[in-house]
């Protein structure tokens, strides 16, 4: 089948294993028809599989079930209807983005179809751009402005990104150590609240005094926008202890919600400030926010709070496309149909799990 | 000044003259299985002031002795179970064991904290002088501080000035000694052995290195680097990271990866569970794989990380929280150097790097 850039409406299969989740979608052009994620469906009920566990194992005995549950949830049905097949070739596990990347070459070669590699970082800094079936946006974005700033927050990346447009994309900084998700993470385990960290934190924050532990802010005043969250972590772990050596268990316990809510403070404190030091300094003309993180309802308020003063319209995406999804990389993959920017050689294809956003696109 | 040949008939005249010097305070410029060294009665005040005049500029360094035997030491010193493991196994030998002294020493002797340096040279004719003499006798380097090794009597002479000669007693000169690397110098007074000072002689026994701040980290890196020379490169060289969260082990392996030329920025693993960086050592390419088992449901996973092209020669592999699969990745340790490391932190500021490497 051949196929033009200039066609109307591209329907593609989209699919991201990079980390935890297997996870597959199909998107018509900007707009989501299904994004199946293996940990938040019963696959075992619709298809038949197993939990989801870490590598590549795991992915590959939920990878038929998710693509063929997305097929039918969209409504395509067949992969005669699909356009183009699009995965995640990096960053993330080496194994795991080798179920994805196998399967989509599988699929290419078995259809007759392009195939298109997609950052994984690409699809967190546009996930905000996503509609629904229906064409309404999640995020509320009517007519995407660039030049941008995205700031992508997740368990594995801390980064605030430059996009000139969609496809060029220069990384203005990043974490130098431990990502912010982790953080919440580690943080939640030596509270013993468990994993993941992000939504426990952010819940008993919620009814905390965010101001009772003032916490570090590791890097906040160095002119640069790079981040570093292992001191915090540290300076917790030292903190919680000397609390709990003071306050005895009980006690300790009846302060959580205050130190959930001091630690919150500080990890949103330091992603804003840096994300509006970029924003003030490079003026872009909107603020994007993506990754796991961006779920987080503090995050959003104060970032909401703080590009008003700078007069900038932010967008968050919906907290279904903040955390690991297959829907953003059809989307990123559908800018790229546009584009032309379909594999030459799709079969020769292979994981790279250690690209940047800076990393040149994948021809 | 009266020097006198060594040789071997002559050993029980040349100890009477030494001790006659030592008695009278005097200094005694002797051969030890590693350079010249420089006798005074270690408990005499005297002694010591003119010994510490003739090595000049010695500012607050501890002075070493020399004693004949384990038993003579614990008159002296406090032998605790790390340094007795070391008196049975290593001494006589190029060691200087540091434990708590018992404070029976001229001033200037001790460390400042109240530490001793305890020798037992390899050479019979300093263990029959000090049995002799019945008391330990100084065994720092005869040369001037700051000066080179002595292993000739010239060596020494070259550098001293007329006044430091005169307050040489007697040389008993044994000729051109084997050139012989310093003694290692060992803190026992923790329960781990701590390497003062790298000598000729390498301790089969985990080790401690104590970093008073993050950046001490890049000191211990370019030590282990040293110690593995060759071996980087060629083998896979492995190093098992076990310490408690915020210990600092994604930080050791940014220093590593800095020592191996990598340019990205080495990030935590954990939530990717396995980064791979480019890097070299000399002009060989390597690959650095930094893996985190921290998230890992079961051990048994690390299987599903393609365990044999992580551990392919020569790569570099830092795993943290190692123990967790230390059974499963035990098949692909046999042909690689490891090096075990636990890293324990007293306070916010200090880590206690206690290393070992096998092989």
């Amino acid at each position: 089948m051949k196929l033009k850039s200039n066609m109307k409406t591209i329907t593609i299969l989209a699919i991201d294993t990079s980390c935890d989740d297997t996870s597959v979608a199909v998107t018509q052009n900007n707009r989501v028809l299904a994004n199946i994620v293996s940990s938040q469906i019963d696959v075992h009920k619709e298809w038949g599989g197993i939990v989801p566990q870490l590598a590549r194992r795991e992915h590959e005995k939920m990878i038929d079930g998710c693509i063929a549950v997305a097929l039918k949830r969209s409504g395509v049905k067949e992969m005669k209807n699909v356009h183009a097949i699009a995965v995640t070739y990096g960053p993330g596990l080496a194994p795991a983005l080798e179920v994805g990347v196998r399967k989509a070459k599988e699929l290419a070669q078995e259809f007759s179809l392009p195939l298109i590699a997609v950052n994984h970082m690409e699809g967190h800094t546009l996930s905000a751009l996503l509609k629904n079936r229906t064409g309404k946006s999640y995020s509320g974005i009517t007519k995407p402005q660039f030049p941008c700033i995205a700031l992508v927050v997740s368990g594995g990346h801390t980064e605030i990104v430059w996009a000139e447009k969609i496809g060029e994309y220069k990384l203005l900084g990043q974490t130098l150590d431990d990502a912010a998700g982790e953080a919440f993470d580690k943080v939640s385990r030596m509270l013993d609240l468990g994993y993941p960290g992000g939504p426990i934190i952010s819940k008993l924050a919620e009814g905390g005094d965010k101001h009772k532990y003032p916490l570090p802010r590791p890097m906040k005043d160095k002119p640069n926008f790079d981040f570093s969250f292992s001191g915090l972590k540290t300076a917790c772990l030292y903190n919680t202890n000397t609390l709990k050596k003071e306050l005895g268990a009980k006690k300790f316990a009846k302060i959580i919600p205050d130190y959930c809510a001091s630690f919150q403070e500080a990890v949103v404190d330091v992603l804003v400030s840096k994300t509006m030091r970029a924003a003030a300094q490079h003026k872009p003309k909107m603020i994007l926010l993506g990754g796991g993180v961006s779920a987080n309802s503090a995050l959003r308020k104060r970032l909401r709070t703080e590009a008003k003063k700078l007069n900038m319209p932010t967008y968050f995406p919906a907290p279904k496309f903040s955390t690991d999804n297959a829907a953003m990389i059809g989307l990123a993959a559908y800018y790229k149909f546009q584009r032309g920017e379909m594999l030459v050689q799709p079969q020769m294809l292979d994981r790279d799990p250690s690209i940047t956003i800076e990393t040149p696109t994948k021809i | 000044m009266q020097r006198v040949k060594l040789t071997k008939y002559n050993q029980k005249k040349v100890i009477a003259e030494a001790i006659t010097v030592l008695k009278e305070g005097g200094l005694v410029i002797y051969p030890t299985e590693t350079c010249y060294g420089i006798g005074a009665d270690s408990t005499n005040q005297e002694a010591i002031d003119k010994l510490l005049t003739y090595k000049t500029k010695r500012q607050d360094k501890p002075i070493s002795v020399a004693v004949t035997d384990a038993k003579m030491a614990a008159k002296y010193v406090h032998i605790n179970k790390t340094a007795k493991n070391i008196y049975d196994n290593f001494l006589p030998g190029p060691i200087t064991v540091v434990s708590k002294s018992k404070h029976k020493f001229a001033r200037g002797v001790e460390s400042s904290q109240g530490t001793q340096g305890i020798r037992i040279p390899d050479h019979s004719f300093v263990l029959n002088l000090v049995r002799a003499f019945k008391k330990p006798i100084t065994a720092t380097s005869a040369n001037a501080s700051y000066k080179k090794t002595p292993y000739t009597i010239n060596d020494i002479f070259s550098n001293l000035s007329t006044k430091q000669k005169k307050m040489v007693g007697l040389i008993i000169d044994a000729g051109r000694l084997p050139k012989r690397k310093p003694s290692t110098i060992v803190d026992t007074t923790l329960d781990t052995v701590h390497i003062l000072r790298e000598g000729g002689l390498d301790l089969p026994y985990p080790k401690l290195f104590i970093a008073h701040a993050l950046e001490d980290t890049e000191q211990f890196v370019e030590q282990l680097y040293e110690k593995l020379g060759t071996r980087l490169g060629k083998k896979t060289v492995v190093f098992l990271l076990q310490g408690d969260l915020g210990a600092g082990k994604t930080y050791f392996t940014k220093y590593l990866a800095k020592k191996l030329g990598v340019k990205d920025v080495v990030v935590s693993p954990t939530f990717t569970i396995c980064c791979e960086y480019k890097g070299r050592i000399g002009r060989k390419p390597i690959t650095l794989q930094h893996i985190d088992t921290y998230r890992l449901y079961a051990p048994s996973e690390i299987d599903a990380l393609q365990p044999k092209e992580i551990f392919r020669a020569p790569n570099v592999v830092v795993i943290e929280w190692a123990n967790k699969v230390s059974e499963y990745i035990e098949p692909y340790l046999r042909s690689a150097v490891v090096i075990k490391i636990r890293i324990a932190a007293p306070d916010e500021q200090t880590r206690h790097f206690e290393y070992e490497i096998e092989k």
